[in-house]
């Protein structure tokens, strides 16, 4: 609603009747002032695009189409049922084939216009006069998100009357619609939001179509996936609500949803963020919180499942728990080390003042070795997580004489060992190099993943050709292959790490350790001299507006109000 | 407002773009209230600084400041000060014009009556009330860029940048932005502006810089730079009148090194002069010493067109 319009309202409710006497205000004018109220705080974005969007053909369009196919699928449905639609069980078929109309703009419209939108912005250049007003990148993010939420809204209120048809036939409960258009809901958002992630990666032309074929390709693969999946959902009605279990992995996944569209949405408003700002921060604290969900999920699962768990091993979980961190922190440490080694003086002035406060807080901000050092002391934490937690179980189970466990404590050391070790060397190496590039060219955070695909590549892919090119057998793991972290660790768990396994993996345990720790060591330089940077004094002009702000939001003297108070 | 620093600073800017050199070591302050014209040949690195200053571009060396407040390291602070028009329109589809600049009052963080206040005022100041309700995509080129300009000051900056507002207009829509130019710039608004129609930002401007090929040539007040204060060198057309003709004194101005472009006819002798006016009193004076019955001495300063042809070589990057 513009302004104008408001006015005009205000102007009809405080216009003079014909007897001379304001009119009193309607019930409509006070809900229109109500929402206008409402309105004020809304975000920008969202009420510039539903503005847009009302008067957009596109949309107008498609929400005929999803209506005129809605209608075109209750007629041929109820033809085909014929007198079977009172006493079969057809809900779920119905179901299926509104679930596809709804499903296909929710997928694919909503998420593809999400992802033009902000392509549009800044191939229109309309983003760079965005990005100069005082939003704030999160503010530009969640408008453009809202604005998706708004669109599924409106489609989704165009089938619902059709969806409540459907429970009115037999064969489909309400938990299952309900299940069902949540999954569909989330997945439209999420989708929504990784496109949005997509449209700030370049602002070339060419890749923007490149990526753009991309995203419509891989959406329409999701909505296909979605349709076999709600089918099968249906087939077998597999919503056990009152299962502990159901909820315990509904808990998870929620929890892992919630926890990736953070990260996701601290990534997509640090690619906006300018570049003196702090873009760095936010995304470690998400994935620190990924890390300690983890930690917690397996620590919950393992609690619940305690009386199954006693008679087998803990260390299956364990070995998880440490491969999932290790994957965590190896995709988080490929962006985190290609970080500008530059602190600007603007985040400068935010770092910790006190030597205690560097020591513990310093790993939060951006820097390619202040990241090779957080990621690091997670993995170091993840690792002494598992242990200690295998350590405290055996004590309270200890295992039963003459019970083999599939996993062993000493198999859990090692694998931790190595898993630490691979993440220092690897990520050691790409920043040395890294640091090398910087030298020619600006480096990125594609450039930083690509330089370290191709060190492990390198890493498993060189020994395997000196293996196949000389006399070894194929089949056996070899020394040479040290550098290749997966056939190594598969080694060291599966084989035994040397009791019946190979006798090479235990030593690649130990190469693996002294080769990480001299990564560490090759990387020290450059850690003291990000660790050593202090808190810089903010510009006399900052401290006078910080000041003059101060000072206008002090709260004023309490004057006296009586002679009384001003004897005291 | 009154500051008591520059504005608008320019600290040894750079911004290099691979080799390419689009600012080169530029300096210069605007006092507040002042209307800065940047001239330049296109290539010349007018609209780099001005993105730079607006904090869209980050410079390769050196800092701009608004209002005290580095743009590299106090953003945020810069754009509540400063509204920028860059050289192309930036509308959004299926948007009128009073959503368009309320978009923008919304994003200013503009809320309530002071958001409906800044509107009606914007409004009225470019005269697009009439076309409140007009779809963007059905304006002219002229309402388009009062729209702009409108949504450039939407939130009262105290900084407007202007690059190349006049650009592809009529000479009527270019008269209505000049006046509105000079409001502002009566309202106190320190304005930096670029263009090419030089005879308007003569008379629009306090201060003018000329710079090509990243370089800041000249700067100075219009006057200065007319008559050669500027730190460049610039010649005056001079013309004297000798009694009995000008021929002797012809032949001695030839032999001279600041003199350049002599004519000769009757009685009228002119010529370029290098130097400002106390060069040209002591040439007087020379003349007079050698005994030049001199009836007439007349010095015409150049306009702020030849003067930048003068400096400027029309050389790109």
């Amino acid at each position: 609603m513009s302004t104008i319009e408001v006015q005009s309202t205000r102007g009809i409710a405080a216009a003079p009747s014909a007897a001379g006497e304001p009119a009193p205000p309607t019930w409509l004018t006070r809900f229109d002032e109500r929402l206008e109220k409402i309105g004020e705080w809304l975000n920008p974005i969202l009420v510039k695009e539903c503005r847009q969007a009302l008067k957009s053909k596109q949309f107008v369009i498609t929400f005929a189409l999803v209506l005129l196919c809605a209608w075109l699928w209750s007629i041929a449905g109820i033809a085909i049922l014929g007198p079977g639609v009172y006493y079969s069980f057809d809900g779920p078929e119905m179901f299926f084939g509104y679930y596809m109309i709804l499903a296909f703009p929710l997928l694919v419209i909503v998420p593809y216009t999400a992802f033009r939108s902000l392509a549009g912005e800044r191939e229109d250049r309309t983003f760079e006069l965005l990005s100069i007003t005082t939003l704030r990148p999160r503010q530009i993010v969640s408008g453009k998100l809202a604005s998706a939420v708004v669109q599924m809204l409106v489609y989704l209120s165009a089938v619902s009357p059709c969806l409540t048809f459907t429970y009115m036939l037999r064969g489909i409960d309400v938990v299952s619609i309900v299940f069902i258009l949540a999954y569909l809901f989330a997945g439209s958002l999420a989708f929504s939001l990784v496109a949005l992630l997509l449209a700030t990666v370049s602002r070339e032309r060419h890749w923007q179509t490149v990526i753009s074929l991309g995203v419509v390709v891989a959406l329409c693969f999701a909505f296909f996936l979605s349709c076999i999946a709600c089918y099968e959902v249906l087939r077998f009605s597999a919503f056990a609500i009152e299962e502990r279990w159901f909820w315990l992995a509904h808990g998870a996944a929620a929890t892992a949803y919630l926890s990736y569209f953070a990260l996701f949405f601290c990534a997509a408003a640090a690619q906006l963020t300018f570049a003196s700002d702090n873009r760095s921060t936010p995304l470690r604290i998400c994935m620190l919180a990924q890390h300690a969900l983890l930690a917690g999920w397996i620590a919950l699962m393992v609690w619940e499942e305690q009386g199954e768990i006693q008679y087998m091993t803990i260390g299956v979980p364990m070995v998880i728990g440490i491969s999932l961190a290790t994957f965590h922190w190896s995709i988080m440490g490929m962006f985190l080390v290609g970080e500008s080694p530059q602190l600007s003086p603007r985040i400068q002035r935010t770092l910790p003042k006190t030597s205690a406060g560097r020591a513990l807080l310093s790993w939060f901000f951006p820097g390619p070795a202040r990241g090779y050092v957080f990621v690091l002391a997670n993995m170091a934490a993840a690792v002494g997580m598992a242990l200690l937690g295998m350590l405290a179980w055996e004590a309270v189970y200890p295992p039963a004489p003459g019970l083999l466990r599939p996993v062993r404590f000493d198999q859990v050391v090692m694998l931790g060992v190595l898993c630490l070790g691979y993440v220092a060397f690897y990520l050691g190496l790409g920043k040395l190099v890294l640091a090398w590039l910087r030298n020619y060219s600006v480096v990125g955070a594609l450039t930083s993943v690509l330089v370290h695909v191709i060190l492990l590549l390198a890493g498993c892919g060189i020994p395997l050709v000196i293996h196949l090119m000389s006399d070894f057998r194929l089949s056996g793991y070899h020394l040479l292959h040290v550098g290749n972290p997966f056939w190594t660790i598969e080694e060291v768990v599966d084989a035994g790490g040397g009791r019946g396994g190979s006798i090479d993996a235990v030593s690649a345990v130990w190469i693996v350790a002294a080769v990480g720790l001299a990564m560490l060591v090759c990387n020290l330089w450059s850690i003291l001299a990000e660790v050593r940077l202090v808190r810089a004094a903010s510009p006399t002009r900052v401290a006078e507006e910080e000041a003059a702000l101060a000072a206008l939001h002090a709260p004023a003297t309490q004057l006296p109000r009586s002679p009384w108070d001003e004897v005291e | 407002m009154v500051a008591s620093h520059s504005m608008i600073e320019l600290h040894r800017l750079h911004r290099f773009f691979g080799r390419t050199k689009a600012v080169n070591d530029v300096s210069f302050e605007v006092e507040a209230g002042k209307v800065f014209g940047y001239i330049g040949p296109n290539g010349a690195g007018k609209t780099t600084s001005m993105r730079i200053l607006a904090t869209l571009e980050l410079p390769s060396f050196g800092d701009a400041f608004i209002d005290g407040f580095s743009v590299l390291d106090d953003p945020d602070r810069v754009r509540r000060r400063l509204g920028f028009m860059p050289d192309y329109f930036g509308i959004y589809p299926n948007v009128n014009v009073r959503e368009y600049l309320d978009f923008f009052a919304r994003a200013y963080g503009l809320r309530g009556t002071e958001r409906t206040k800044a509107l009606n005022y914007v409004m009225d100041f470019t005269e697009l009330d009439k076309l409140a309700l007009k779809p963007i995509g059905g304006l002219s080129k002229g309402m388009k860029q009062r729209l702009c300009l409108g949504r450039t000051m939407i939130h009262d900056p105290a900084v407007l940048i202007l690059d190349e507002p006049a650009a592809g207009l009529d000479p009527r829509a270019r008269i209505q932005l000049r006046e509105m130019i000079r409001r502002l710039a009566a309202d106190g608004k320190t304005i930096l502006i670029s263009s090419h129609i030089l005879t308007e930002l003569a008379e629009m401007c306090d201060v003018v810089g000329i710079i090509e090929q990243g370089r800041m040539l000249a700067v100075g007040s219009v006057h200065d730079i007319q008559r050669g204060r500027s730190g460049v060198q610039t010649r005056t057309w001079v013309r004297v009148r000798v009694l009995g003709g000008g021929g002797g004194l012809a032949n001695w101005l030839a032999e001279r090194t600041d003199v350049h472009e002599l004519q000769h006819d009757g009685e009228l002798v002119s010529f370029a002069h290098h130097g400002q006016e106390q060069a040209h009193a002591d040439l007087l004076r020379e003349m007079v010493l050698a005994g030049f019955p001199i009836a007439a001495f007349g010095s015409q300063t150049k306009s702020l067109e030849e003067v930048f042809m003068q400096v400027t070589e029309g050389l790109v990057q």
